[in-house]
């Protein structure tokens, strides 16, 4: 059952006085670092995430890939995941490519892996990063590959970045096994 | 001898008590780097090798 300090939370998040609307995705930043949030805050996360502001963008996405990481997610918003991998905030980027790794297993679409291919060329090593690790996880999670996906990967073994480089290893582990065709 | 990381601000995600608690940098240092300790901090050597390194801001007066 949601606690009353979530559902309050969620009243904030709908509220269209900004302040408060920051001020509750705050809040919801600690409880689910607590993992005391359960899934009733992703509807209003999902209308966040179209937000014009990067800044509330960014922590919307954050705390749906929080919530995915401690599995309180029943409805996915995949779709607007997979936009937000295209989002102008470098951040948003990363934290779109986190959240869909974040949900293989439970959920995940073909439709995203050439957007995460994209982003393996991404200027910022962290969204290069994750994306390369949202890959592996689809592959791992939901044998999720496409072929294209392979000498992308094989680029990034040589990424300056450690965390690409390794996780690029790591994902072409996941990816060769399943001899993708598309 | 100088060593440029020890001129780096502490990190917004590095924790009192040495963890890290960059909910990202975790997942990545633990599937991708296989570190055992993914949770703890190398500590200030290691900034400028964690692309998640983020500089703590100044708290606001």
């Amino acid at each position: 059952m949601t606690s009353e300090r979530q559902n309050a939370i969620n009243d904030g998040l709908c509220s269209s006085d900004r302040e408060r609307m920051l001020d509750a995705l705050n809040a919801l930043n600690e409880l689910l670092r607590a993992r005391e949030a359960d899934s009733s805050s992703l509807r209003p996360l999902t209308a966040l995430l179209r937000d014009g502001d990067a800044e509330v963008r960014r922590a919307a996405t954050w705390s749906v890939a929080k919530l995915a990481q401690n599995k309180a997610v029943d409805d996915a918003p995949l779709d607007f995941l997979i936009t937000l991998l295209a989002d102008e905030d470098e951040e948003v980027r990363e934290n779109a490519a986190w959240a869909l790794g974040e949900l293989a297993g439970a959920s995940g679409k073909d439709e995203a892996i050439e957007p995460l291919n994209v982003l393996l060329d991404d200027a910022n090593a962290q969204v290069r990063g994750m994306a390369v690790w949202a890959l592996g996880r689809m592959a791992e999670r939901m044998q999720l590959a496409h072929r294209s996906s392979v000498p992308r990967l094989e680029a990034l073994l040589d990424d300056r970045s450690l965390y690409v480089s390794k996780g690029a290893a790591w994902t072409l582990e996941r990816i060769r096994p399943l001899d993708p065709q598309a | 001898m100088t060593d440029e990381s020890q001129a780096m601000k502490r990190c917004l995600w590095h924790a009192p008590d040495g963890r890290c608690s960059s909910c990202k940098a975790r997942r990545i240092r633990c599937d991708v780097l296989h570190l055992k300790d993914y949770e703890m901090c190398e500590g200030e050597r290691f900034y400028g090798q964690c692309d998640f390194y983020m500089a703590k801001p100044d708290v606001k007066k």
